[in-house]
């Protein structure tokens, strides 16, 4: 009985124990480490640092003492804790609070609770600012949200750096605060004249809210000019990517400048997979750039459309979307290649929508090899059409035409069985 | 006497020269030293040259101090020694991962030729200048920083992409750029770069990069680096100012003064660059994030100008 509850009381020791160890924050090696201790990450040089007392104050002491945290972690936490601890120490003759905060950082890594109490002391005693964000985030880290205030005052005090507005939306991921965060991001997204402000906030603002964020940059974007609007434009381009198509078509006419209006036509090439691109691959896309040719005096805006309309290829659906959605896609494409005169004859396009309906119908049946036979018929048609464009027949397909009837009839048919 | 160079009398408190009672005590000639802030007086009963503050206000960080090296530049331990013998730094030989191009940080220290895995033969604690000079009316010693070197290296260190620059070079776009196929996954590049990597998790450039955009990129660091290397040291310097209080009744030459400060005034020097050494790797991963995206948003502007650069290339090509 004696040995069980003897066993019994190591084995909530091993758990306590472990319980301590749990990290508070994460800490990662970094190239500043490696640099702070010459290239030398070797344990045996990490423990020899941290052992002379000649280096106690240098770059090296503090970058070997976080390394041994993160490789040796449990095994070498009393040591290192123990010749660190004069950081800590408020009477040690060369104190500061930056190694006070390094202390901290470590001793919180290495699962000392107490830490939190040390990062708030940096908070309310430090007079360093940035020292003060920095132990400000940590606390945030452990979902000690007690400074939102000062978050608030540093937000708005902020005139150089973005830190208030990411410190502020940190806050904002707690249900009590997002709100109010919300509020005062929205505000520099919607009214700030520092576009890189704006973009900051917006950035921040979309990991809350990311259609809000897009409805209010787009807003943005459209009351801009020049560079500044170039530079929504690539902020869109990150945050919402499919919608950029539509953007183009809406800036070029406007915009003045050859060099911007050149960067809002992409370069399309057969095979382009980039996401942001996909969107250009559209009928409504190489139908305006085939209008904007005769308008268009840029030699490099020029040079895209030619390529784009000579090379491009459609986007080929994701591989999730389901085949009848493709078949639905395909009879819309169908009706918008005949809308831009590149499919003549109402007789034709019926025929075309015909034979899709009934590939449709099979698939829906069952009957897979059915609708294949179908889609192909429909490709073959759209083929043959095309190379017999040149007769008097009033049936033809223009290349554009073509483009997108064939391949995305190909699409199809590479996600159908094969007889 | 001799008083060479025209006088100004700064602040209110500095009274002129021949009024200044400390100044009766010496022997010799006064002249004005090369530097601003503070007069040289020669022949004393000390030892070293007693130099009477000019201004004896908190110093404030010479952001001359802060120099910027790129991978494989030479540094000077003796700038003024034009003989004296140079090293190469070569800091992207520290680089931790593939994915990171460009590098900034401050160098803490120099290894000059000897073994490496000794201590440093150089770091910018070890080899300030620090000076004493009076403050007579206070009849104190103040700390004076004449050189504080803080070396910051800041360089791009490419690994596996065709480096394209600045997109000038025709050269290297007509040997680089051979078909569409390469310039549409030029463009994609040129893409990912402009809105840069922080923004787009996941996503890597396919072939090229442009050393000028890593640069600026990393200049942006050092830009933020240097901002918090001068408000440090200002800070810094105000606390030694306001804090390091030596009486000249109890240190009466300055070099009684500094062998009993000198050490630990290179200790807190120490500690400070420390602590500006260690600033981004502070931060908390949503930080650095941040910082990283500005330092993208900084950039793009210089993308910009290398795309118009590469597609006005372009046009004339034949492929």
């Amino acid at each position: 009985m004696k040995s069980h509850l003897k066993f019994f009381l190591i084995a909530c020791l091993l758990i306590l124990s472990k319980a301590n160890a749990q990290s508070l924050w994460e800490m990662e090696v970094s190239t500043y480490h490696i640099v702070g201790v010459r290239g030398d990450t070797s344990a045996a040089n990490l423990y020899n640092i941290l052992q002379a007392d000649s280096l106690k104050y240098t770059t090296e002491f503090n970058c070997a003492a976080i390394l041994l945290a993160i490789y040796e972690g449990q095994t070498a936490k009393d040591f290192i804790l123990e010749r660190i601890a004069f950081w800590g120490d408020k009477n040690d003759q060369f104190f500061n609070w930056n190694n006070y905060f390094d202390y901290q950082r470590i001793k919180g890594y290495l699962g000392e609770s107490s830490a939190i109490l040390g990062m708030d002391s940096i908070v309310l005693y430090s007079s360093n600012l940035s020292l003060q964000i920095n132990a400000i985030s940590y606390l945030i880290e452990v979902g000690q949200l007690n400074y939102f205030d000062l978050a608030k005052g540093i937000f708005n005090n902020q005139q150089d750096t973005n830190v208030g507005i990411s410190l502020l939306s940190q806050y904002g991921l707690d249900p009590r605060f997002r709100e109010e965060v919300i509020n005062h991001l929205s505000g520099v997204v919607r009214d700030s004249s520092d576009s890189y402000k704006v973009i900051s906030a917006a950035r921040n603002l979309a990991e809350l809210d990311k259609n809000y964020t897009i409805e209010l940059l787009e807003q943005r974007f459209f009351e801009s000019d020049g560079f500044t609007r170039y530079n929504f434009f690539k902020e869109l381009d990150v945050l919402d990517p499919q919608h950029q198509m539509e953007r183009s078509i809406w800036v070029i006419p406007l915009e003045l400048d050859d060099d911007l209006r050149s960067d809002y036509i992409p370069y399309l090439f057969e095979g382009d997979i980039d996401f942001s691109i996909r969107g250009y691959l559209s009928p409504m896309w190489i139908n305006f750039i085939k209008n904007w040719f005769y308008v268009e005096t840029n030699d490099v805006a020029l040079f895209h459309i030619r390529s784009s309309l000579e090379d491009f290829q459609p986007a080929r659906p994701d591989s999730t979307t389901p085949i009848s959605d493709m078949i639905d896609s395909l009879l819309f494409i169908v009706d918008t290649v005949k809308s831009y005169f590149w499919l003549g004859d109402l007789n034709f396009s019926n025929e075309l929508k015909n034979i899709l309906t009934t590939a449709k119908t099979n698939l829906q049946n069952g009957d897979s090899l059915a609708c294949r036979v179908q889609v192909k018929a429909f490709q073959e048609l759209v083929d043959n059409v095309y190379r017999d464009s040149l007769n008097s027949d009033a049936r033809f397909v223009t290349i554009e035409g073509w483009k997108f009837l064939y391949w995305n009839a190909q699409y199809i048919l590479d996600r159908l069985p094969k007889p | 006497m001799r008083i060479a160079g025209k006088i100004n009398y700064p602040t209110q408190q500095q009274k002129p020269l021949k009024e200044n009672t400390a100044a009766y005590c010496f022997i010799g000639e006064i002249y004005w030293n090369y530097r601003d802030d503070a007069i040289l007086v020669v022949g004393d009963e000390c030892d070293e040259e007693i130099l009477v503050c000019n201004n004896p206000q908190p110093q404030t960080f010479n952001p001359l101090w802060i120099e910027k090296y790129k991978n494989f530049s030479y540094f000077y331990p003796e700038p003024s020694n034009p003989n004296a013998p140079n090293y190469i730094v070569a800091g992207c030989q520290l680089k931790r991962n593939n994915n990171v191009q460009g590098i900034t940080f401050i160098i803490p220290g120099m290894y000059l030729g000897k073994e490496f895995g000794q201590n440093y033969d150089w770091t910018p604690s070890s080899s300030a200048i620090i000076n004493l000079c009076l403050n007579e009316i206070e009849q104190r010693w103040i700390i004076k920083f004449e050189e504080l070197r803080i070396p910051i290296f800041s360089s791009a260190c490419f690994e596996g992409y065709i480096d394209l620059g600045d997109g000038i070079d025709t050269t290297i776009l007509n040997s680089e750029i051979q078909s569409k196929s390469d310039y549409a996954i030029l463009l994609s590049d040129l893409d990912y770069w402009e809105k840069g990597s922080y923004s787009q998790p996941g996503k890597k450039s396919h072939k090229y990069a442009f050393e000028s955009g890593i640069l600026k990129h990393e200049n942006k660091h050092f830009q933020i680096d240097s901002v918090y290397v001068v408000n440090t040291f200002n800070k810094f310097f105000l606390d030694l100012f306001n804090s390091w209080i030596l009486d000249k009744s109890q240190y009466s030459c300055p070099e009684d003064a500094l062998s009993s400060k000198e050490e630990s005034i290179r200790v807190f020097t120490s500690n400070e660059i420390s602590n500006c050494f260690l600033r981004y790797d502070n931060l908390k991963d949503w930080e650095k994030k941040n910082e990283e995206l500005d330092c993208d948003q900084y950039v793009r502007p210089e993308y910009k100008i290398i795309r118009n650069r590469i597609q006005n290339w372009a046009t004339n090509k034949s492929w």
